[in-house]
């Protein structure tokens, strides 16, 4: 039967019709009642027109008033219908590949795959393109397939069958294209097969919901508070990075917004002895280099600072009383006293560290505390020769 | 193996220009005199040589009546069309008409078909190509306004093939600009290309995007150029000169040459300078003796301006509706391309700044720049691997006539091509089996405003009542820009077909003679989906005629007078009862659609007057 694929006012045969609710109390004739029951809650078109023993033209013609009364409109599948109507894949046109033309296998086989393609209902998939997608990204996909198919690719070039075939290709993608890429025919289109949209009803509504957002967030007060969360997040994010001194910064800006907010003054502290941290690091390395290149003024003071910014650092503490020792004089020897003992204190469970205060003290002039120091070594690690020594010496003294 | 040379020409009106594409890059092709331009003019010389180019220019002071020039204007052109006669008036050469209302221009005793003439200045830069690549070159892409004609589109082809030229493609200058603007660059977004050449304006909007040129729209006006701008000086010099001394010197041949030599160089040089001096000494003699009068003028950019203002205006007009056409806003234009000569004119260039809103681009040579994407274009279709796609518009609708003299447009302006449609028609009368399918170019509803491009008959139809026979008409426009169009009986599967090749030579008169004729013959128009939806109109306007018409009875009963009109009323009101319900044609819905439109208005008038009494 030569019957059109497509009919005008209701769509290809495939797609798929439904029984508006309620229709059946607003006064059917009979036929008309068969024609609505065979479309059910959703039945492909073809299949109706089967089910429900009229010639086809009349019952087309019922179709087509009852559509514009509203009695039916385009549906989706219920459930196992669905699959039954799921499309196989494209059948191509195996015996075209064999005639001789200026083509290569490749390029024969995704013409006619093109060819195969544009036979679809779905103008979506016509373009190869997921239902819904939006204009934009219809126009980019319709522009790479003008480069593969445009006949002007093919120019002068012996095409057999293919010249039709390319010229077929060319004129369904711009026809799909411009359906799709045009506000009102899209919209108009997309109303003949809803079951093609894709998901835009979301998609609409996340749209408006962020224009509210935005709308909300343009007002004074939202605006602060979307200021203090974005500064906030940002400054989370620099922190978790490492970044501390922007993160300082943008926590800084944020609680100056909102000096209430006890999270943020956290934050703030922490961001604080990040940043601290990280210069202390810097300055230690500098110290290092200095003190390797025999800079001993600049490596102290480079190590002093280090230790200022960080006062948690026995290690750093250590090294810098040592340094200090090294350096003589009077005022250095007391500050290596007071790096020697925030080591010790520090770390009350290492010996190394009360050891070096003692010493330090016991340089410093401070027999009594450094024999304290001593017997603290004693304690933590009782066979240690130097303080044993050193305390009999001290003791000596009485 | 060595390539065959491809070139792409800019026939222009008053100049032309060959290039070619090497290693990649668009080039002009000198000519054998070492200019990169060549006046389009043809002249036979006095010893019957044929001269072609600047040489031809040169004499034309001379050899007026026997030098073409601008012979762009002229072709594809019918000889009793407005735009030839007026042309007439100012051309010094002869016009002449040929059989077929075409337009033989007389040189030296010789009559010469406008194509011909176009084939010498293509046979000079072809060889003038040849001397450039020491081998013959054949192919060539040939470019034209946007808003040629199919007619226009053949004759220039036809050039081509009497020149000895391989056309493989005619392309429109504005989007050929437009190629040669975004050849070789990563440039994406939409370009406007205004181009105002000798004699005729383009505009179009493109869409570029990764080596693909989208045409969005194309429009223009095929008789606005710079020889209009020259002719408005012309105008002026000769009314002043006709005040001074009482003599009209357009009526000599020599001196309207030599006016229009002057005005042309003044047009040019006051694109740089704000004031020139037109000087024609001995200019005129008069017959009765005395002595020779002069021309003596200055020239100041103000009053050129004031001069051709309207032209500049009717530019900016045509833009703003090509935008509209593309669905594109001004401030969506990322790029203004200016095209041609005439927009070197500071007047434009400002009336252009400020539709636009922005610098226009400087990047392009508005001389050059449309044999290069010519060139561009040729070499994309020759070479193997092309980094540039054209998609091109059709820059007229297409359509058949239909009966009562209307034009149903199939394929629209603007439509990328190829492309194809169909639609269903019928018969228009009882027992019709003969049906006549008229192909149509033009935007008018009127077939007889537009252009006939060929004719065919579909006969042996079943014999039927009116409406009854479907016929659906296809037509079909190639990658090339071939026309062809078909009519199928649905019923009977008969067919028959035309390749739409050369215009139909016909005048307007002839076509509408021809409709009147044929009315026997004509095709109605199925559109059912637009009938039911009038009718659907029609129930609506029913609905309140009948309402108004109440109150226009209850009126009138109490006050009287009105009877005529009421009468009428409810006669209007059955016919469009049996409309809706019958479902009688789109014609007859609409009539009666038409009917009750007015009868409404003049009842609620009469209601309100009879109430207000």
């Amino acid at each position: 039967m030569a019957s059109p694929e497509i009919i005008s006012g209701l769509g290809s045969r495939d797609s798929v019709i439904h029984l508006s609710p309620g229709a059946e109390q607003r006064g059917l004739t009979g036929e008309e009642l068969a024609l609505g029951r065979a479309a059910g809650a959703g039945t492909p078109l073809g299949e109706v027109l089967r089910r429900a023993g009229l010639p086809e033209p009349r019952a087309i013609a019922l179709l087509l008033s009852m559509r514009m009364r509203g009695l039916i409109g385009p549906g989706k599948l219920a459930g196992a219908a669905a699959q039954a109507v799921a499309r196989p894949a494209p059948q191509i046109d195996l015996a075209a590949l064999a005639e001789a033309v200026d083509l290569d296998e490749g390029r024969k086989r995704e013409i006619l795959e093109a060819e195969a393609r544009c036979q679809d209902a779905n103008l979506f998939r016509v373009l190869g393109l997921p239902d819904g997608e939006e204009a934009a990204q219809v126009k980019k996909a319709y522009y790479e397939l003008t480069k593969a198919f445009h006949p002007d690719r093919y120019y002068g070039k012996a095409l057999g069958s293919f010249k039709g075939r390319v010229e077929k290709v060319f004129k369904r993608f711009t026809e799909a294209q411009a359906v799709l890429t045009d506000a009102n025919r899209r919209a108009a289109w997309l109303q003949e097969h809803p079951q093609f949209a894709g998901a835009p009803a979301e998609a609409v509504a996340s749209e408006h919901s962020e224009e509210r957002r935005a709308r909300l967030s343009r007002h004074p007060y939202m605006a602060r508070f979307a200021k203090v969360h974005e500064l906030t997040a940002r400054g989370k994010q620099a922190l978790e990075k490492g970044d501390f001194a922007r993160a300082q910064s943008d926590l800084n800006q944020a609680s100056q917004i909102d000096p209430k907010n006890a999270d943020l003054q956290k934050l703030l502290v922490q961001a604080k002895k990040g940043g601290d941290k990280a210069r202390a690091q810097r300055e230690f390395v500098e110290g290092e280099s200095a003190e390797k290149m025999g800079d001993l003024a600049g490596a102290i003071a480079h190590f002093k600072s280090a230790a200022a910014l960080d006062l948690e650092n026995a290690k750093l503490a250590l090294h810098l009383s040592r340094l200090l020792q090294s350096a003589g004089g009077e005022s250095e020897l007391k500050d290596a006293v007071g790096f020697a003992r925030r080591a010790a204190e520090l770390e009350p469970n290492n010996a190394d560290c009360h050891l070096a205060y003692a010493k330090v003290l016991l340089r410093a002039g401070l027999e009594k505390n450094a024999a304290r120091e001593y017997e603290q070594v004693l304690k933590l690690r009782p066979g240690d020769a130097t303080a044993k020594e050193q305390l009999r010496k001290l003791k000596w003294k009485f | 193996m060595e390539r065959e040379p491809v070139v792409g020409i800019d026939l222009g009106t008053t100049n032309s220009v060959v290039a070619t594409v090497q290693n990649g890059q668009a080039v002009v092709i000198k000519n054998r005199a070492g200019a990169n331009l060549t006046p389009s003019v043809v002249a036979l010389a006095g010893n019957g040589k044929r001269l072609v180019g600047a040489i031809a220019k040169r004499q034309a002071v001379t050899n007026a009546e026997n030098t073409a020039y601008a012979v762009k204007r002229l072709i594809g052109r019918k000889y009793s069309s407005a735009q030839v006669q007026d042309a007439l008036k100012i051309l010094p050469y002869r016009l002449r008409s040929g059989q077929h209302d075409d337009v033989k221009v007389l040189l030296a005793g010789k009559e010469f078909a406008v194509p011909e003439l176009s084939a010498m200045v293509l046979s000079e830069l072809k060889a003038d190509a040849e001397a450039f690549f020491g081998q013959t070159v054949k192919k060539a892409v040939i470019t034209v306004p946007a808003y040629f004609n199919d007619g226009q589109r053949q004759a220039t082809k036809d050039a081509g093939q009497i020149a000895g030229l391989d056309v493989l493609r005619i392309i429109n200058e504005p989007t050929s600009a437009a190629l040669a603007y975004g050849f070789g660059k990563e440039v994406s977004g939409k370009v406007a290309v205004f181009d105002l050449g000798g004699g005729t304006f383009d505009i179009s909007v493109l869409q570029l995007s990764g080596g693909v040129f989208e045409v969005l729209a194309t429009g223009g006006d095929t008789f606005l150029g710079g020889e209009d701008f020259d002719n408005r000086i012309i105008e002026w010099l000769a009314q002043l000169f006709a005040k001074e001394n009482g003599a009209d010197l357009r009526a000599d041949k020599m001196a309207l040459q030599r006016l229009k030599e002057a005005s042309e160089k003044a047009k040019c040089e006051l694109s740089a300078t704000r004031e020139t001096q037109i000087n024609l000494p001995f200019i005129y003699t008069p017959k009765a003796g005395g002595s020779a009068a002069h021309l003596q003028k200055s020239l100041t950019r103000e009053k050129l301006e004031e001069l051709t203002g309207d032209l500049v205006e009717r530019c900016i007009e045509r833009s703003k509706v090509t935008l509209e056409e593309a669905g594109t806003r001004v401030q969506d234009i990322q790029e203004v391309i200016l095209v041609g000569g005439m927009t070197r004119m500071p007047q434009v260039i400002e009336a252009v700044k400020k539709f636009f809103g922005r610098e226009p681009c400087k990047g392009v040579h508005p001389d050059e720049v449309v044999a290069l994407g010519a060139a561009i274009q040729a070499n994309a279709l020759v070479a193997e691997a092309a980094s540039v796609v054209l998609l091109d518009v059709t820059p007229h609708s297409l359509g058949v006539a239909i009966a009562g003299g209307y034009a149903r447009t199939l394929i629209p302006k603007n439509s990328t091509v190829p492309t194809s449609a169909t639609e269903l028609f019928s018969t228009s009368k009882d027992m019709q089996t003969v049906v006549k399918i008229m192909v149509l170019q033009g935007e008018s509803e009127m077939a007889t405003q537009n252009e006939l491009l060929g004719e065919f008959v579909l006969s042996g139809l079943r014999p039927a009542l009116r409406g009854e026979v479907e016929i659906a008409v296809t037509f079909d426009i190639s990658a090339d820009g071939i026309v062809s169009v078909s009519a199928k009986d649905t019923a009977t599967g008969k067919r028959q077909s035309i390749t739409v090749t050369a215009s139909g030579g016909l005048t307007q008169d002839e076509l509408a003679r021809i409709l009147e004729e044929q009315r026997d013959y004509m095709l109605e128009a199925q559109t059912e989906e637009e009938a039911r939806s009038k009718r659907n109109e029609l129930s609506a306007l029913v609905a309140q005629v009948e309402s108004a018409l109440n109150r226009a009875e209850v009126a009138a009963a109490s006050h009287g007078g009105g009877g005529e009109l009421l009468g009428k009323a409810r006669r209007q009101l059955d016919q469009a009862r049996k409309v809706t319900a019958g479902g009688l044609g789109l014609r007859a819905v609409l009539a009666s659609h038409d009917e009750l439109t007015a009868t409404l208005t003049s009842l609620r008038g009469v209601a309100d007057r009879l109430v207000g009494r």
